[in-house]
């Protein structure tokens, strides 16, 4: 069904007469994406959306990009993302090869290395959302909202939900590092809601030892449980403590991963466990609505076609591309570096805030989105 | 200085076939599992060196990126998960060149000390020089020595040395020593062959029987040929005098008469000794049977003389004979006394009478005795030519230095003088400048040597 929706738009782009238009500036994207079988976000599955995602970008664009002299050449480039330093050297090849535009990966730790080797070419990250982003400059931005913003959002849910109750408890994994900086952020703006973190427990591995965490939440009697963790170790947890603890509810980042992608619905029975957890992107068929590109695709009857944030982003990126030209109409990617350093954030800004999703029955499903703080991860 | 030559028994000597061979075996094993053993070990450390080199760059790369990302970096803990996801003994980071034993390659440098492996790799993407440190450890060149292995290997080499020595000893005395004992008594006896034998001892039985059989012919023979010699030289003695006897018709009656009583004084002497002579061969075969008497010796050589005394008339030889020995008592067997001076003393006047005819003095036999205080010594000289070979080859059977002789006569007198427990000691006359013949003859049977004639 996909591949025949993108015949459609393929052929409708064809006989427009427009491909055929000479003189038409040739803007280079590059994608470069980590992959690794372990990686829970990063399958076969995802690696074919993220390529279909790229092919209804352009095909989409192609007509109005035209109409405004350009024409669009897409590199994608997958690697092992236990090796970050690939980042760096991919991004490096991109910039070499006189890509206008980086699309870089969701990690931000492989974000933050990749516009190490790409200081004076746009990127634009699909996921990355370390607060240490708007420290990168206006030439890297991320299409998703920083941690902090999450964290805040997330912590202002947990509020809610405890209904007059503050205390809560952590349970981090010790080899996530950006698990850590949501708890501490989570932790920052719980404070200051007048919420009270009661333990803090590292736990280790994909199934962790829960005796222990049994005995926390015996003794702490929390409001709800904080699981910053990939949605692997966070679905073990969830799964082992929510049967004993049905008063406790819990609450997660976007490591969970969405309706789609994940262990958190696709893993363990969690039908005993109440929730939420909290992301950068609401479901794709949500947030096709945010921005014009994906109102299209949605005129198109496509909008059903693609399942991960991801497929979403992109889609929002070649949204932004294409307003950014065909606003400013830079002819040389110096040019469009410039653009990019003025409007960027804004082209490239997540039109959807911070979205919430709850976990009951055993479904994740996307409740609404949470408009908080910034909504880019970049300072302008 | 020369060693003596150790004489070894057989099982000793295939004892000691095996044994070396085993141990020989044992110390090539040694040292081929030695060599494997180091093999391995070289590998092994090969191995190591290669996994923790790429271990080491893949560490070197996470810590790059983790520099790389400043304060949000955490170099330590990235160190910590990688030394544990590794299997490393030890991971860290270093901003000094590390101090290599091998020549850098690629940025990356390996330190061994003993069991300890260190690589070094030079960080890329860094903007100053930084190395990461990775160690593991190889395992010991010991560690691939399995004694057990080795001690087990060793004990079915051991035994099919062992079993092989104790089947070989089994069939050797099976098939070697015990049938050559056999075919040894078969070989006397000529029984017969066990029809499980090897067809090699089948062979050599028939071989060693028919040996045997050939060497108890020659026996015969020479016994036969003893005999026929000593009856020969009686015979001539008789046939001499018979003649002297004939041809005395036309001399004298004195003459004749004294012809004819030596002719009967040879047939009394010389006829007793073929009849006894034959009865003791058709009784005894060939060993002497000496029955020594105190006899009176004087009247043993003087038989001896007369026996000879036509013969060497009839060769022109003169005999002197010995002066008067009065009534020396011996203890000796007449007859075997008697047969041995009449051997020699044939010897001597044939000697003497075909030595040189043209010589102006008349060939002469002398007889002389010595009578000292241990033995009895009679000299026999000729005026020969003398011995050209060793006395040791003229006493041996078979050696003549005759034409037509036999072979026997001095064999047969040396064996009789010894079963005296006498000798013959052959020399040069110094008288004759012939051949001189002593037969020493002990006074009694412990003493020996003393007289000189």
């Amino acid at each position: 069904m996909v591949r025949s929706s993108l015949v459609l738009i393929l052929a409708a782009t064809s006989t427009s007469g427009l491909a055929e238009t000479p003189n038409l500036t040739n803007v280079k994207i590059s994608f470069i994406e980590a992959l690794d079988p372990k990686d829970t976000t990063s399958s076969q599955r995802y690696q074919e959306e993220f390529e279909r995602a790229i092919e209804v970008g352009r095909a989409l664009t192609k007509e109005r990009l035209a109409s405004c002299g350009y024409s669009l050449t897409t590199e994608t480039s997958f690697y092992g993302a236990s090796d970050p330093i690939k980042a760096k050297e991919r991004g490096e090849e991109a910039s070499k090869a006189n890509s206008w535009l980086i699309i870089g990966p969701r990690r931000s730790n492989h974000y933050v290395l990749l516009s190490k080797g790409t200081p004076d070419t746009p990127t634009v990250s699909l996921m990355a959302s370390s607060d240490s982003l708007s420290e990168l400059g206006p030439l890297h931005i991320s299409v998703a909202p920083t941690n902090s913003v999450m964290a805040e959002a997330a912590a202002r849910e947990a509020k809610k939900q405890a209904k007059g109750k503050s205390s809560y408890v952590s349970f981090i994994s010790r080899e996530c590092l950006n698990c850590r900086d949501f708890s501490a952020a989570f932790e920052k703006s719980a404070q200051a809601m007048g919420l009270k973190k009661k333990a803090e427990v590292m736990i280790s591995g994909e199934q962790p030892n829960v005796t222990e965490l049994e005995e926390v939440i015996k003794n702490q009697k929390p409001a709800f449980v904080l699981l910053p963790n990939y949605s692997i170790v966070s679905s073990y947890v969830v799964s082992k403590l929510a049967p004993n603890n049905r008063g406790v509810f819990f609450v997660g980042s976007d490591g969970w991963g969405d309706t789609k992608f994940g262990f958190v619905q696709n893993g363990p029975d969690i039908s005993a466990a109440h929730g939420f957890s909290v992301r950068g992107n609401p479901p794709v068929a949500e947030g096709l609505k945010g921005f014009s590109l994906g109102k299209k695709l949605i005129a198109a009857g496509d909008e059903s076609k693609f399942g991960s944030s991801s497929s979403l982003s992109i889609l929002r990126v070649f949204d932004g591309l294409e307003a950014s030209l065909c606003r400013a109409k830079p002819k040389t990617r110096e040019a469009f570096a410039k653009e990019f350093i003025r409007n960027g954030a804004r082209d490239f800004a997540n039109p959807w805030g911070v979205s919430i999703y709850e976990i009951r029955s055993g479904e994740m499903t996307f409740a609404r989105t949470s408009k908080v703080g910034n909504r880019s991860s970049s300072k302008q | 200085m020369k060693r003596s030559p150790k004489t070894r028994t057989l099982r000793q000597l295939v004892t000691l076939s095996w044994v070396v061979p085993a141990v020989f075996a044992f110390f090539a094993s040694g040292l081929v599992f030695g060599l494997l053993a180091y093999v391995d070990y070289r590998a092994d450390q090969d191995a190591v060196i290669q996994n923790l080199s790429k271990s080491c760059e893949m560490v070197s790369r996470r810590v790059a990126a983790e520099v790389l990302l400043g304060p949000n970096g955490r170099v330590s803990e990235v160190l910590e998960n990688l030394r544990g996801e590794l299997k490393l003994e030890k991971a860290w980071l270093s901003e000094s060149r590390p101090n290599c034993n091998t020549a850098s390659q690629n940025r990356t440098c390996v330190v061994t000390n003993g069991r300890r492996v260190v690589v070094f790799h030079q960080m890329n993407h860094v903007d100053r020089p930084m190395w990461v440190g990775v160690q593991a450890s190889a395992r010991h060149l010991s560690d691939f020595f399995n004694w057990t292995i080795f001690a087990w290997s060793a004990v079915p080499v051991f035994a099919a040395f062992g079993l092989g020595l104790y089947f070989q000893q089994r069939l050797i005395t099976k098939f070697v020593t015990t049938p050559i004992y056999s075919l040894v008594n078969l070989a006397e006896s000529k029984g017969e062959i066990p029809g499980d034998w090897p067809s090699e001892m089948q062979t050599i039985a028939k071989s060693l029987g028919d040996s045997f059989q050939a060497r108890e012919d020659a026996v015969f023979a020479m016994l036969a040929r003893g005999v026929i010699h000593d009856i020969k030289t009686w015979i001539h003695s008789l046939m001499t005098a018979t003649e002297l006897a004939n041809e005395a018709e036309s001399l004298p009656t004195e003459q004749r008469q004294a012809r004819l009583e030596k002719l009967l004084k040879a047939s009394n002497i010389q006829l007793p000794k073929v009849r006894t002579t034959i009865e003791r061969a058709l009784e005894s075969g060939r060993d002497l049977d000496v029955s020594p008497n105190s006899l009176n010796l004087a009247q043993t050589i003087e038989h001896s003389l007369d026996a000879l005394e036509a013969v060497a008339s009839e060769k022109g030889v003169m005999i002197k004979r010995p002066a008067s020995l009065g009534n020396q008592q011996l203890e000796h067997d007449a007859e075997h006394l008697e047969r041995a001076i009449s051997n020699v003393l044939k010897n001597a006047i044939e000697a003497a009478s075909i030595a040189d005819n043209k010589s102006k003095d008349h060939p002469t036999v002398s007889v002389s005795t010595e009578i000292g205080p241990r033995n009895v010594e009679i000299c026999i000289e000729d005026s020969g030519k003398g011995i050209s070979v060793s006395p040791q080859e003229l006493l041996k059977p078979s050696r003549s230095t005759k034409k037509d002789g036999s072979g026997l006569g001095l064999y047969l007198a040396n064996k009789i003088v010894r079963s005296h427990r006498g000798a013959i000691l052959i020399g040069k006359s110094e008288s004759l400048g012939g051949a001189k013949f002593t037969i020493s003859i002990p006074k009694s049977s412990s003493n020996l040597g003393g007289a000189r004639c």
